[in-house]
């Protein structure tokens, strides 16, 4: 596996999902990633990005966010952090999945899966910015 | 992400539903309308074809448990057809596939679904006597 990096300044817009999974997807392109690894990436960063869109600016306005990607040693390490409200997404609690799926309570499910897909997950409040760390081998079997 | 829709014209028909493209945080609420307007208040099963669909996202997950819960509520149930490895993957991850709700392919839905409208039609006639 090569490496690479990548620092991308979103908006806090959802419409900016795809160029970040697209980042992530030229990042890992030419190496031995399995595909539904990097499906999962993919899904812990959405989660983590669309938290600090919908939490993260309630009194709403134009904002950034920055997502670094990096990857080495086979491992895909990628930061998010922005400027809104502390806001630590991490703590939500776990969804029941031993519920019919009919009677589960929303919520909780993005985080649980984040927390799935990475090996490490890390928030941190730092000068005045919210700070998301996510880690994971690439293939996790590795 | 744009969706093709076929409603049904038998009693017991679901509403079938085509994404194609990813269903994100973004699409999801766009699905979501359209197959609620698709299903209007009396279609009970939606069948949706996910041979187009690389990408779900937990948004799109809390998308399908919301049809899910609805259309069990009056009788019917959510499927799906020609789901991609890593869709299912993503559903045992949150434990919520039951086998009976996925096919492999159409011609297995359609089977299932002749099924039910034959019974319906049975139904029909047995309440007609």
């Amino acid at each position: 596996m090569t490496g690479g990096a990548a620092v991308l300044r979103l908006a806090n817009r959802l419409s900016e999902l795809a160029p970040l999974r697209a980042a992530v997807e030229e990042l890992v392109r030419g190496t031995d990633a399995p595909d539904e690894e990097v499906f999962e990436v993919n899904v812990a960063l959405e989660e983590v990005f669309c938290n600090v869109v919908r939490h993260g600016f309630p009194e709403g306005g134009e904002h950034e966010i920055e997502v670094s990607l990096a990857l080495a040693d086979g491992t895909l390490v990628a930061v998010v952090s922005d400027d809104g409200v502390a806001f630590d997404p991490l703590g939500a609690p776990a969804p029941d999945l031993e519920a019919p799926i009919e009677e589960r309570r929303i919520g909780g499910l993005g985080v649980f899966l984040t927390k799935s897909f990475m090996d490490e997950v890390s928030y941190r409040r730092e000068g005045g910015r919210n700070v998301l760390r996510l880690a994971r081998r690439l293939p996790r079997g590795r | 992400m744009r969706l093709d829709i076929v409603t049904p014209s038998a009693a017991g028909a679901p509403v079938r539903v085509t994404p194609h493209g990813p269903i994100d945080a973004q699409s999801a609420p766009a699905f979501e309308s359209e197959a609620r307007a698709a299903l209007g208040e009396k279609v009970r099963h939606l069948l949706v074809d996910m041979g187009d669909v690389e990408y779900v996202s937990s948004a799109g997950l809390q998308v399908f448990f919301a049809l899910k819960r609805d259309l069990v509520a009056r009788g019917g149930d959510l499927l799906f057809v020609r789901l991609k490895p890593q869709i299912t993957k993503l559903f045992q991850v949150v434990n919520a596939l039951p086998k009976e709700s996925v096919f492999s392919t159409v011609e297995e839905a359609d089977r299932y679904f002749y099924a039910i409208m034959n019974e319906e039609i049975r139904k029909r006639r047995e309440e007609g006597r």
